[in-house]
C-alpha cells in the first residue's frame, strides 16, 4: 500500500485489490492513519467494479475524517461511470504526487484566510453551514478578495501561472496571424479534438444510461399501485385547497428517527430523512425533502384535499383525511436504499383511493 | 373459553425473546388454536417486523389503553394465519404509557375468546418487565448458553417466583451451538439446566435462517428444513401438553459422520 503525501494531498493506492470488499478493508485502515485525515483524496482503484453506491459509501468514509474525494482512477468502465454520475473527477493517468503540489499552496491559502476569519469575528455563519463542501467555496470566494494579505511569495507564484497562459495565448494569435501552418497551429486542434471526443463518450455514457432507466422502472420502491386510468383532472383549485394553502407551515431541518413525532396543525416541511418507525401527523400537506419511510398522515382534520409528497415515497402507511393505504407485502425494504437518483412522488386522493403519482409525469 | 396468558422474558436483551414469541405464536395458531401476541416492549417494538405486520398496524396497544378504539380493532392479523392476531406496540412511546393493571384487564378480555395469549416481555426488569408479567399465569425464560445470559435469567427466575399469579415458568436455551459445547468452548444444556435448576421447555440450535428469516419478516416455523424451525414446533406441542422427546441438535455435519450415524457408529468428540 502505498500513501504518497504531499502536504495536503493524499493519495492512497489501492490498485491491487481485487474486490470491492478489499477496498472498504484496506480504506478503513488507511483512514485510521491521522495523516488522512483533513486531506483531498486521490484515490487509486486499480480495476474493481464498483457501482455508485458502493462508491457513495467509500466518498462518505473519506467524508467522514474531514477529507474529501478529490481525483478517482480507475481502469473498470462500470467504476468510471458511477464516479461520473457522483461527479468525480476522473484522472486515469498514473498519479502523480509531484503534480498535485500546486494544491497544497492553495490549501495553504484558504486556511491562513480562515484564520484570520476567525481573529476578525463571525463565528456563527459557519456554524450555520453543515458541509465542508459550502465553508471551502466560501473561503474561495473570499480567497480572491483577499489575497493581498497574503505573503509575496505566494502572490508570485500564483501571478506566474496565469502570465504564462496569457503569454500562450498571445502566441498562439500571432503564431495564426503570421502563420498558416505552425507548432502553435498544431497544438491546437489536438486539443480541441480531446475534448470534442471525451464529449462525445460522455454524451454515449449518458445515453446508455437513459436507456437502462427506461428499462428498469425507476420506481420499483415505494408503495406501487398500478394506476388505472384515471382521468386526472385538471388542478381546480377548491375551497379546501385553498384552505391547506393558507395554512402556516413549519419546516424540520433534520433527520426524523424511530419513534419521534412530528404533530403540527398546518402543514409540514421536512427537509431530511423519515425513517421507518417516525410519524408525521399535519392537517395540512406533507412534504418530505428527502426520504419518507416512516408513517405519514396528511389531511389529519379531515382535509381530503391535502397531499403527501417526497423525493423518495417508501412509507410504510400513508394516511390522508379518513383514508389509509400500506405498503404492499411484496415490496419488502427493511431499510431504505440510500440512492442520488430520486423519483419525487405525490400521494393523494383521486376517486376515494389513494394515489401515487410521479411529480416529473405532470 | 378461558385461555392461557403466557410471557415470555429473559432478562437479557438480545436473547430472542421476540423471536421466540413469533415463532411459538405461529407454530401454535398453525396446530389450530387461536392465539393473540401482544408486543409490551413500548418505544422499541420488533415483534411487528418478525411477522411482516408493520404496514398493517393503525391502533396499537397504548390506543387500547387510552379508549382511543377498541380491543378488536387494534388486534392486526396475520397473512396467512387467521389464528394469529397481533396486539403491537406503539412506537413513538415509552413503556409507562402502560400499566400493569391496564395490561392485566386486556389480557382477562382477551383470554374468553382466544386460546393462547403470549406476551413479549421488553429486556430489562424494570416497569416494562413487571407491566409484562401481571397478566400471565406461566412463564417461558429464554436464555443462551452464555454466563451473562444465564445470570440474567436466574435473575428473572427469582422475581417470577416471588409473583404469586406465575403458576409455572419453563426455560428455554436459545441459540445453542454443538460444535463449540463439543470443544468445551460454550456450557452445555445440562450445565444451564443445573445451574438454573428449571425445567425445560426447548432447545433451539443457532441457525442462520433465523437472520433471513427476520429480515423477510416470516417466522422460521414456515420453513420445513429449518431444524430451529422444528425445535420451535415442538416447543409449541410441548406448551400443548405433548410429550415430545428434545431434538437431536448434533446432527452429523460431514458426509462421513452421517455414514457413521447411519450404522450407528456414535461420531468422535
Amino acid at each position: 500500500m502505498e500513501n504518497k503525501t504531499a502536504e495536503n494531498t493524499y493519495l492512497i493506492d489501492l490498485s491491487y485489490t481485487k474486490t470491492p470488499a478489499d477496498v472498504v478493508f484496506e480504506l478503513s485502515s488507511v483512514i485510521e492513519n491521522e495523516a488522512a485525515c483533513n486531506k483531498k483524496v486521490i484515490l487509486n482503484l486499480g480495476d474493481v467494479d464498483l457501482n455508485q453506491s458502493q462508491l457513495l459509501s467509500i466518498k462518505s468514509l473519506i467524508n467522514g475524517i474531514n477529507s474529501s474525494l478529490v481525483t478517482l482512477s480507475t481502469k473498470s468502465n462500470q467504476t468510471q461511470q458511477a464516479a461520473m454520475a457522483l461527479g468525480i473527477v476522473l484522472d486515469n493517468n498514473e498519479p502523480r504526487p509531484e503534480a498535485a503540489q500546486y494544491v497544497p499552496m492553495t490549501e495553504h491559502i484558504e486556511q491562513t484566510v480562515l484564520e484570520t476569519e476567525t481573529t476578525e469575528d463571525i463565528p456563527e455563519e459557519q456554524e450555520e453551514i453543515p458541509t465542508d463542501n459550502a465553508s471551502l467555496i466560501e473561503s474561495d470566494s473570499e480567497n480572491e478578495e483577499k489575497t493581498e494579505d497574503i505573503e509575496e511569495k505566494e502572490i508570485e507564484e500564483e501571478l506566474n501561472k496565469p502570465i504564462i497562459e496569457e503569454s500562450k495565448e498571445e502566441e498562439i494569435k500571432s503564431g495564426l496571424d503570421t502563420l498558416y501552418e505552425g507548432s502553435d497551429g498544431d497544438v491546437e486542434p489536438v486539443k480541441l479534438g480531446s475534448i470534442f471526443d471525451s464529449e462525445q463518450k460522455l454524451e454515449k455514457l449518458f445515453e446508455e444510461q437513459e436507456s437502462k432507466q427506461d428499462e428498469i422502472p425507476p420506481d420499483g420502491i415505494s408503495v406501487k399501485i398500478e394506476i388505472p386510468d384515471y382521468d386526472i383532472p385538471e388542478e381546480e383549485y377548491t375551497e379546501e385547497d385553498y384552505a391547506i394553502m393558507e395554512m402556516s407551515t413549519k419546516s424540520y431541518k433534520q433527520t426524523v428517527r424511530s419513534g419521534q413525532v412530528v404533530n403540527y396543525d398546518g402543514n409540514v416541511v421536512i427537509i431530511g430523512d423519515c425513517h421507518p418507525g417516525s410519524e408525521i401527523i399535519a392537517s395540512g400537506d406533507i412534504t418530505v425533502w428527502g426520504v419518507l419511510g416512516g408513517i405519514a398522515h396528511a389531511g389529519a382534520k379531515g382535509n381530503k384535499k391535502a397531499r403527501i409528497r417526497a423525493l423518495n415515497l417508501n412509507a410504510i402507511q400513508l394516511r390522508i383525511a379518513q383514508y389509509y393505504a400500506r405498503r404492499p407485502d411484496s415490496i419488502n425494504i427493511m431499510y431504505a436504499e440510500k440512492t442520488n437518483t430520486f423519483t419525487p412522488e405525490e400521494a393523494r386522493i383521486l376517486n376515494d383511493n389513494i394515489v401515487i403519482l410521479r411529480l416529473n409525469d405532470k | 373459553m378461558t385461555g392461557r396468558v403466557i410471557v415470555i422474558t429473559s432478562g437479557k436483551g438480545g436473547v430472542g425473546k421476540t423471536t421466540t414469541s413469533a415463532n411459538i405464536g405461529t407454530a401454535l395458531a398453525k396446530s389450530g388454536a387461536k392465539v393473540v401476541l401482544i408486543d409490551t416492549d413500548i418505544g422499541l417494538r420488533n415483534l411487528d417486523l418478525l411477522l411482516g405486520l408493520e404496514n398493517r398496524i393503525v391502533y396499537t396497544l397504548v390506543d387500547v389503553v387510552e379508549e382511543r378504539c377498541k380491543l378488536k380493532q387494534a388486534l392486526v392479523k396475520d397473512k396467512k394465519n387467521p389464528n394469529l392476531c397481533l396486539l403491537a406496540a406503539a412506537q413513538t412511546r415509552d413503556k409507562t404509557a402502560v400499566t400493569a393493571e391496564q395490561l392485566k384487564e386486556i389480557c382477562e378480555e382477551l383470554q374468553e375468546d382466544y386460546d393462547f395469549i403470549l406476551v413479549d416481555c421488553p429486556a430489562g426488569i424494570e416497569h416494562g418487565f413487571q407491566t409484562a408479567i401481571s397478566g400471565a399465569s406461566e412463564a417461558i425464560v429464554v436464555t443462551t448458553p452464555e454466563m451473562s445470559a444465564v445470570r440474567d435469567a436466574d435473575r428473572i427466575i427469582g422475581l417470577l417466583e416471588a409473583k404469586e399469579e406465575i403458576k409455572s415458568y419453563k426455560l428455554l436455551i436459545n441459540r445453542v451451538r454443538p460444535n463449540l459445547i463439543k470443544a468445551n468452548d460454550m456450557m452445555s444444556v445440562d450445565d444451564v439446566v443445573d445451574i438454573l435448576s428449571c425445567n425445560l421447555i426447548g432447545i433451539i440450535p443457532e441457525d442462520t435462517g433465523i437472520i433471513t428469516s427476520t429480515n423477510r419478516g416470516e417466522p422460521i416455523v414456515n420453513d420445513e428444513n429449518s431444524l430451529a424451525g422444528k425445535a420451535y414446533k415442538n416447543v409449541a406441542l410441548r406448551i400443548q401438553g405433548e410429550e415430545v422427546p428434545f431434538l437431536d441438535i448434533d446432527e452429523p455435519h460431514n458426509f462421513i459422520d452421517k455414514i457413521k450415524k447411519f450404522f450407528g457408529i456414535k461420531a468422535k468428540a
